[in-house]
């Protein structure tokens, strides 16, 4: 089982918009399997930002530095998902394996 | 099937694809039984987090009325035209046939917490921890000259998403040419806070494009706007100037249901269509089993593991709890994670998040493309037992198309969190 709940059930507060990686939509990129340090650097420009009405920057300042590190190890670790196949077929795939 | 591969991903998931070894109950490890009461936002997203983070090792019986499920978050937008009831209506199948979980179509009747069953369909179902995610019930009794049956064939409230947004819908489509619009919004705390005010810019949206001489009167109960208030100001003076009147501190005195002739603390007015929100309570059932807390109509939870403050082996999730939180869809989703990442850990003997923490965002339509947000990550606070908005929410600083595509995105990311 998951180590660490409270970073599982954190990230998985994101996903409401960041999705979970089946599909990518550029406005609000995914976050599976995203390079760690490219991660906290990202979210250290968003709370250091003087843009207070921007939401990634809202949730950002919200975070303590652990939160972060701890969400960019368990993103980076995660697999991004086959974009293309649909639910079904990639059950078909899985199972054909 | 193919054992490693789902762990594999499942280890790593949070909303893996496909689960195939959660479509059947994985026996040998079994953790115990949780029935769930209500497939809503909490509920259903309870539902799916058991059997993904548990592996299977829970077995999960959902109980539901409605056949699917209908999304309240983008519901006002039918309002405009610029959604419609398919939008918003999305299944259970994916629950049910790739995450294993039990689907029972029916009413819960009543919960049995000595012999922990609860009755659905002459049934009893027995459970080792019950979810109560039933969501809210309307409280006329204030409201003496209104009932179920009227908003459901002439003054609609629709505030639960479905026959009633189509009811409301079709009546401004009939709207005689001029006519008066009323919405009146009940005292917090209430289902959704922003809700109220994207429904007048949605209903204003649509007036002004097909009956711009038509009037929308805002009856608030509370003294002022009680969520994104500068940014709905700003829309309805900018947008809707000579459509939108808000009329603030205006509780409900009187109401002749066959003429729509409503009475308020400030006067009396005769109108057309009538979008009556009443006040709210935790649902019904939850009330009679003794899950409100000793002075409101909420439920106190632990916010560790929303378990009832009232009833040992019940956990309560969404629009009934007793929070500091707002009433919100993504709020629901993330009390029942943490549920399910509490029970899960209960039930295995590990121990439970002393501390969560998750994010909100809300977004409201205020006209056909433009949204706007209000943000803030919620940290459990040890000393008052709650969760409380962490420093740097807030909202936006103006509306724009660029949110009302980050919306959209939002509609389709949580009903996928949610359904799978
Ligand atoms: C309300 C929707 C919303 C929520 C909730 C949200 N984000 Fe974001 N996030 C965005 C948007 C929009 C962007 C793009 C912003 C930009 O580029 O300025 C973004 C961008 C990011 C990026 C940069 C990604 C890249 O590829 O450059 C990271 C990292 C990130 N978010 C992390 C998080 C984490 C961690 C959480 C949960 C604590 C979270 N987000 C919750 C909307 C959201």
């Amino acid at each position: 089982m998951e180590a660490n709940t409270h970073t599982r059930t954190l990230a998985s507060s994101c996903l409401i918009c960041h999705g979970n990686g089946t599909v990518q939509h550029a406005a609000i990129p995914g976050l599976a399997a995203l390079d760690e340090a490219y991660f906290i650097k990202k979210m250290q420009i968003f709370r250091n930002s003087a843009d207070e009405h921007a939401v990634m920057v809202q949730h950002a300042k919200g975070l303590s530095e652990e939160e972060i590190q701890q969400l960019a190890k368990y993103f980076s670790e995660q697999r991004r998902a086959c974009p293309v196949a649909k639910k079904k077929s990639f059950r078909e795939m899985n199972q054909a394996e | 099937m193919n054992r490693r591969l789902f762990l594999k991903s499942g280890m790593a998931g949070l909303g893996m694809l496909v689960l195939p070894s959660l479509a059947a109950t994985n026996s040998n490890a079994s953790l115990g039984h949780v029935v769930i009461i209500g497939a809503g936002f909490g509920g259903a997203t309870a539902a799916r987090y058991l059997r993904m983070w548990s592996e299977g090792r829970i077995k999960v019986t959902l109980i539901e009325l409605r056949p699917e499920f209908i999304s309240c978050p983008v519901s006002n937008r039918i309002l405009a035209g610029a959604a419609d009831i398919n939008t918003i209506t999305h299944s259970y199948k994916t629950l049910r046939d790739l995450y294993g979980v039990s689907v029972i179509k029916g009413q819960a009747s009543r919960i049995d917490p000595e012999r922990k069953e609860v009755h659905v369909n002459e049934e009893r179902i027995g459970y080792d921890r019950l979810i109560v995610a039933t969501g809210i019930d309307f409280d006329y009794s204030r409201l003496p000259m209104l009932n179920a049956e009227i908003q459901a064939t002439h003054i609609p409230h629709a505030w639960k998403a479905g026959p009633q947004t189509l009811l409301l819908k079709g009546q401004l489509r009939t709207l005689p040419d001029g006519g008066i619009v009323g919405i009146t919004i009940p005292q917090v705390p209430y289902r959704c806070p922003p809700g109220p005010y994207e429904r007048a810019c949605q209903i204003a949206f649509y007036l002004k494009q097909h009956n711009p001489r038509a009037k929308l009167l805002v009856f608030d109960g509370n003294p002022a706007i009680t969520s994104k208030r500068p940014l709905f100001e700003r829309a309805w003076h900018e947008l809707y100037p000579n459509i939108v009147e808000y009329l603030p501190s205006s509780g409900i005195e009187n109401l002749d249901t066959t003429s729509l002739g409503l009475a308020t603390t400030f006067g009396n007015y005769k109108l057309d269509v009538l979008n009556l929100i009443p006040p709210q309570t935790a649902g019904r059932l939850t009330l009679e089993t003794g899950l409100a807390s000793d002075a409101r109509p909420w439920c106190d939870v632990n916010f560790l593991n929303y378990a009832s403050g009232k009833i040992p082996g019940i956990h309560l999730l969404g629009d009934a709890v007793d929070a500091m939180t707002p009433k919100s869809a993504h709020i629901a989703t993330s009390q029942a994670k943490v549920c399910a990442s509490a029970i899960i850990a209960e039930l295995a003997g590990e121990a439970v998040d002393p501390a969560p923490v998750f994010a909100n965002t809300c977004y409201s339509f205020v006209d056909d493309k433009q949204a706007v947000h209000v943000a803030n990550v919620y940290r459990y606070d040890a000393k008052d037992h709650d969760m409380r908005p962490a420093p740097g929410g807030g909202i936006s600083a103006i509306s724009s198309i660029v949110e009302g595509i980050h919306a959209d995105i939002w509609a389709a990311n949580i009903w996928a969190d949610v359904l799978g």
